[in-house]
C-alpha cells in the first residue's frame, strides 16, 4: 500500500464525515389501507379495521391541559360513553396485543380482549383517564424508606430502583407510566448522578412529575422539570447563582444549553417534518454560545425550599436530616424559603438575551423563567423535534417524516388551539396508521430492539411479578456483563442510554441509512449478560431476584401442550410476531424437557421457563414492530 | 510546549506509517491488539505483542489542577486566576509548597517556551514516578481545531472553529473522531482499518472496555467489547444447559443466530454470532 492509497481512503472521512441521515426511507405506505391479512387468528366477534382517518380523532379524548381538570368522555369506569362515529378495532389478537406492547408494558389475554371489544382509541382513552394512583412517594411511604432511622435511608439510592422496579413490575396504569418511561429518556435525571440527602425520593418526586404530567401539557412540564430539586442537582441549577465580575465568575451553564439541546428545540432548525432546514446544503444552528449565555441566567438563584420541613438528629450520628418531602417541593428563588434563610437572593437581574429574546435588566426570577420558558416552547423546533423522539421510543426508529409531520401538527394545536398537548401527542403517534398498520410489522426496515429495561418489565407485569417483601428489592441493572445493562432512571448522563441518531458502525442498518438508537447498548458483552441475566429473572432464581415470584400457572396448565405454549407466548410476548422458523426452534426446546412421572409440576414450569427464556431471545421478539 | 518535529509526530504521520507497515506485512501476528499500531509508532521491526491503550474520561478533569504550572511567573497567575494569593495559594489554588514534590523535570533534549516548568497534583506521586521513570508524557496544547487559532481569531471568527464547541457529547465525539456526534468513525477504528490485515484475527483488532464509542469504530473495523474480566460468554450455552436441558440449550443456540425479515434483527443476530464466536477465544488468550 503506498503512501497515496492511505489519504485516499483516508481523507474523505477527514473531512465529510457527518452522516447524511436526516431520516430513514420511507418505511410506510400509506396507502395500504386495506390490510393485509397474516396467518393471525381473526377473532371472533371483532369488527375489522376499516380506512379512517385517525388524526381527526386522535385528540377527541384529551382533557384541556393538567391543570384543568379533564373532562373525558371516557373518564366513566363501567358505563361507556357513546363512542366516536367510526371505531377502529383490531383485526385480531395479534393487532390488539401489538398495539398494547406499544402503548404499554405488557399484553395480557383480557387485555387483549378489552382493546379488542372497546377499539383502539376508546380502551386508550379510558386507561388515558385513570388517575395516577400509585406514585412512587406512596411506596416510600408503605416500606418506610422515607424514615430517619438506623437503615439510614437518606443516603441511598438502592430504595429508588426498588421504587423504579415497583412501579414498571406492578399497579397503576401501564398506558401512563409507560408514556412517563419515555419522557424519562428524554428528560433525563439519573439517580447514579444525584447526590442530594434522600436521593431516592428525590427521583421518586422526578417519576411522580413525569407521571403526573405525562398527560398534561408540555409548558407545566417543562417548567415542573426545571425547578425539580433532582434536576436541580443533576444539572447545577440549584445553588446556581448569577455572575461575579469581581472574581469572573459566570452563571453554570449546564441547565440552560441543555434545555435547548435536548428538552426543546435541538441543535438545528427543523421543517415540520423533523428533517433539518438546510441553508447553502448546511444544517442550520438553532443558537450560539451567546445564547446559551444568556438563558443561563435565567436559571440562577435557585435552591431547595424547605418551608414547613422539619429535621430529625440521625441515630448514632451528628447530622440533622431533613425530612424528605424537601424533595417534592420545587426549588424556589425566594431566600426566605431556603434552609439558610437569606434577605437577598442570588438570581441574576443582568439582561437576558438569547434566541430573539431580551428580557430587561431588573427582571426577577419567576418572570425570567415565565418568559424563558414561554420563548423556547414557541420555536417551531419544539414540536418536530420532541415528536420524532416519543415515536422512536414508543414505536419505531425511522418515522417516515409524513409520520413525524402528522405528530408535530398535533403538538402545534391539539385541534382546539392548545399548543403542547402531551395527551393529544401521545395519542397522535400510537393510534397513526404509520403504528397501527400491521403490515409495517414485515417491513424490513419498520421497528425498534426492545429496550432491556422494558423486556424485564414486560417479563414480570406478564407474569404477575410480585415481592415477597413487598420492599420489591430488585437493584440497580446497568451492569452489562451480569444484569440487564440498563435501569430505568440510570442512564449514564443527560445524554440518555443511548443518542437518538445513533447507528451501529458497519451494520445493515448503517448500510441502509437506518437510525438504531438502542443499538447504543447491544455489543460482545451486553448480548450474552442479557441471556445470562434473563435466565435467571424467568425463574427468578439466585440472589438478584430472591425478593421476587412469578406465576405462570396459565401456562403450566398448557404446557404439556407445547404447540398451545408456544401460541399463547408468541401472542402475549410478541404479539406473534415470531417467525415459522423460530416459533419450531422454541417449541423443539420446549420439547426437549420430557415430563416424567414424579415431577410433573416442576417438569412443567421448567418447559414454560425454557418457553419464556427462548421467545425472549429470539430477535423477532426483541425487534418490537 | 514546544516541540520541533511537529511533522513527524503528527497524526498523519503517524498514520501513514502505519500503512506503510502493513503493507510490508511486518507487524506481529498475535491477535490481540493492535499490533501493527504498535509497530509504527516505533518503526521497529519487533515481532512480540504490542497494544495502544487509550483511556478516555467522559466527565470533567478540573485540567488547571492536574498540571499545574510551578515555575514563579505562571505559578503567580495561576493563583490569580484561581482565587489565591501569593505562593499560599487559596481559594481553589493548590499552594505552591504543596507541589514540591511532583514537579516534573524538564527532560534534557526538551525545551518548554518562557521556561515553564509544571507540577503534578500531589494526590499523583504514582504519575510523578511513571514520569521520572521516562514513560509518561503530558503532551499541552492538543485539541481538534480545525486549524491553529489564535483569541483574536476566535473572537472574530477569521478561523473557523470547531463545529459545537461546548456542547459536551458534541466534544466528547470531535476529540474521538474529528466530527460531531453523529460521525461514524474515530480516530482508533480509523487506525484499526490499517492496522487490521496484519493481525490474524481481524476481530481483536479493536477491543472496547466500555460503552459503545465512535472512537473504535473503522470502516471495517469494528469494536470488540469486553467487561472488564474479560468476554462475557453465554452461560447456558457453555454449559449446553438451559434449565438442565441441553435440547433447550441447543436450541437457543440456533434462536439467537436467527434474525430474519427484519434489517434489526439481523444485526442483532450478527452480535450474536459474533460474541459467542469470539468470546472463548478472548478469554483463552
Amino acid at each position: 500500500m503506498s503512501d497515496e492509497s492511505v489519504s485516499e481512503r483516508a481523507s474523505p472521512e477527514f473531512e465529510t464525515a457527518r452522516p447524511p441521515i436526516e431520516h430513514a426511507p420511507s418505511v410506510t405506505s400509506l396507502d395500504k389501507r386495506l390490510r393485509e391479512r397474516g396467518p393471525q387468528r381473526p377473532l371472533a366477534g371483532a369488527a375489522r379495521g376499516v380506512g379512517v382517518a385517525l388524526g381527526a380523532l386522535a385528540t377527541a379524548a384529551c382533557g384541556g391541559g393538567s391543570g384543568s381538570g379533564s373532562t373525558s368522555s371516557n373518564s366513566g369506569t363501567g358505563t361507556a360513553a357513546p363512542p366516536p362515529p367510526t371505531v377502529l378495532r383490531p383485526a385480531n389478537e395479534a393487532e390488539a396485543s401489538r398495539f398494547l406492547l406499544q402503548v404499554g408494558l405488557s399484553a395480557s389475554t383480557q387485555a387483549i380482549s378489552d382493546v379488542s371489544d372497546q377499539g383502539f382509541e376508546p380502551w386508550l382513552d379510558a386507561q388515558i383517564a385513570r388517575p395516577n394512583d400509585q406514585t412512587g412517594r406512596q411506596f416510600f411511604a408503605a416500606r418506610g424508606f422515607d424514615q430517619v432511622d438506623d437503615n439510614r435511608h437518606y443516603n441511598g439510592s438502592a430504595q429508588g430502583d426498588y421504587m423504579i422496579w415497583s412501579q414498571l413490575m406492578t399497579g397503576g396504569s401501564q398506558v401512563r407510566k409507560r408514556f412517563a418511561l419515555a419522557l424519562s429518556e428524554y428528560f433525563v435525571v439519573s439517580l447514579s448522578g444525584i447526590n442530594l440527602t434522600w436521593r431516592s425520593p428525590a427521583i421518586g418526586a422526578y417519576w411522580d412529575l413525569l407521571n403526573e404530567h405525562a398527560f398534561g401539557d408540555f409548558r407545566e412540564l417543562l417548567e415542573a422539570i426545571t425547578l425539580n430539586p433532582a434536576m436541580g442537582v443533576f444539572l447545577n441549577t440549584r445553588g446556581n447563582r448569577r455572575a461575579d465580575e469581581r472574581s469572573g465568575r459566570v452563571p453554570d451553564e449546564n441547565f440552560g444549553r441543555e434545555i435547548m439541546q435536548l428538552f426543546t428545540i435541538g441543535l438545528f432548525e427543523l421543517n415540520p417534518d423533523g428533517t433539518n432546514r438546510l441553508s447553502a446544503g448546511e444544517p442550520i444552528e438553532t443558537y450560539t454560545n451567546e445564547d446559551v449565555n444568556g438563558i443561563a441566567k435565567v436559571f440562577t438563584g435557585y435552591d431547595y425550599d424547605f418551608t414547613g420541613i422539619g429535621f430529625t438528629r440521625e441515630t448514632n450520628g451528628n447530622r440533622d436530616i431533613p425530612d424528605a418531602d424537601y424533595v417534592y417541593q420545587p426549588m424556589t428563588a425566594d431566600p426566605s424559603r431556603w434552609q439558610r434563610p437569606r434577605s437577598e437572593g442570588f438570581h441574576s437581574e443582568a439582561e437576558k438575551s438569547f434566541l430573539g429574546l431580551t428580557i430587561p435588566a431588573g427582571t426577577g426570577p419567576e418572570e425570567s423563567l415565565r418568559q424563558a420558558l414561554d420563548h423556547l416552547v414557541a420555536h417551531p423546533n419544539v414540536g418536530p423535534f420532541f415528536s420524532k423522539q416519543m415515536i422512536q421510543r414508543l414505536v419505531t426508529s425511522n418515522p417516515s417524516p409524513d409520520f413525524v409531520r402528522r405528530v408535530a401538527s398535533v403538538f402545534d394545536n391539539n385541534g382546539r388551539g392548545v399548543r403542547g398537548d402531551l395527551c393529544a401527542v401521545f395519542k397522535a403517534i400510537v393510534l397513526d396508521d404509520e403504528a397501527l398498520n400491521p403490515a409495517n410489522a414485515t417491513n424490513a426496515a419498520f421497528g425498534k430492539l426492545r429496550e432491556p429495561m422494558l423486556r424485564f418489565a414486560q417479563l414480570g407485569r406478564t407474569f404477575g411479578m410480585r415481592s415477597t417483601s413487598g420492599d420489591w428489592l430488585l437493584r440497580d441493572m446497568s451492569d452489562q456483563s451480569s444484569r440487564l445493562g440498563q435501569s430505568p432512571l440510570r442512564s449514564p448522563s443527560v445524554f440518555n442510554f443511548f443518542r437518538p441518531t445513533y447507528f451501529p458502525a458497519n451494520s445493515q442498518a448503517a448500510d441502509n441509512n437506518l437510525l438504531a438508537p438502542e443499538f447504543q447498548l447491544v455489543n460482545e458483552t451486553s448480548v450474552a449478560g442479557y441471556i445470562n441475566f434473563m435466565e435467571r429473572a424467568v425463574e427468578t432464581s439466585g440472589f438478584q431476584f430472591r425478593d421476587v415470584e412469578l406465576d405462570y400457572s396459565s401456562e403450566a396448565a398448557i404446557a404439556d401442550d407445547s404447540a398451545a405454549l408456544v401460541d399463547r407466548l408468541d401472542l402475549l410476548l410478541s404479539a406473534n410476531q415470531l417467525s415459522a422458523e423460530v416459533r419450531g426452534l422454541v417449541q423443539s426446546g420446549i420439547d426437549a424437557i420430557e415430563i416424567r412421572t414424579g415431577t410433573e409440576t416442576e417438569d412443567r414450569l421448567r418447559r414454560v421457563h425454557a418457553g419464556v427464556l427462548l421467545v425472549m431471545a429470539s430477535a423477532d421478539y426483541l425487534v418490537q414492530k | 510546549m514546544f516541540i520541533s518535529r511537529e511533522a513527524e509526530l503528527s497524526r498523519r504521520a503517524f498514520l501513514k506509517r502505519s500503512s506503510q507497515l502493513a503493507a510490508m506485512g511486518a507487524a506481529s501476528s498475535y491477535a490481540l491488539g493492535l499490533a501493527g499500531i504498535g509497530e509504527a509508532a516505533a518503526f521497529s521491526d519487533v515481532q512480540d505483542y504490542k497494544a495502544l491503550v487509550c483511556v478516555f474520561l467522559y466527565g470533567g478533569n478540573d485540567h488547571g489542577n492536574t498540571l499545574i504550572p510551578f515555575d514563579a511567573a505562571n505559578y503567580a497567575r495561576y493563583a490569580d486566576i484561581r482565587g489565591g494569593q501569593g505562593d499560599e495559594g487559596g481559594g481553589i489554588a493548590l499552594p505552591r509548597a504543596s507541589l514540591a514534590n511532583t514537579v516534573l523535570a524538564t527532560p534534557d533534549d526538551q525545551e518548554l517556551a518562557y521556561n515553564q516548568t509544571y507540577a503534578l497534583a500531589p494526590s499523583m506521586p504514582r504519575l510523578k514516578a511513571r514520569f521520572d521513570e521516562g514513560v509518561m508524557a503530558p503532551l499541552l496544547n492538543v485539541g481538534p481545531l480545525e486549524a491553529p487559532m489564535t483569541r483574536a481569531q476566535y473572537d472574530n471568527r477569521s478561523v473557523p472553529r470547531p463545529a459545537k464547541l461546548f456542547s459536551h457529547n458534541d466534544q466528547q465525539s470531535t476529540w474521538q473522531s474529528s466530527n460531531p456526534e453523529g460521525a461514524r468513525t474515530g480516530w482508533g477504528g480509523r487506525m484499526s482499518d490499517l492496522a487490521q490485515s496484519a493481525n490474524t484475527n481481524a476481530m481483536f483488532t479493536a477491543i472496547n472496555a466500555t460503552g459503545n464509542a465512535v472512537f473504535l469504530s473503522g470502516q471495517q473495523a469494528v469494536p470488540y467489547k469486553v467487561s472488564s474480566s474479560g468476554a462475557t460468554l453465554f452461560r447456558p450455552l457453555r454449559s449446553n444447559r438451559l434449565y438442565r436441558s441441553s435440547g433447550a440449550a441447543q436450541a437457543l443456540d440456533a434462536i439467537l443466530l436467527t434474525g430474519t425479515g427484519n434489517i434489526f434483527a439481523a444485526d442483532h443476530a450478527t452480535m450474536n454470532n459474533r460474541s459467542i464466536t469470539f468470546g472463548g477465544f478472548v478469554n483463552d488468550a
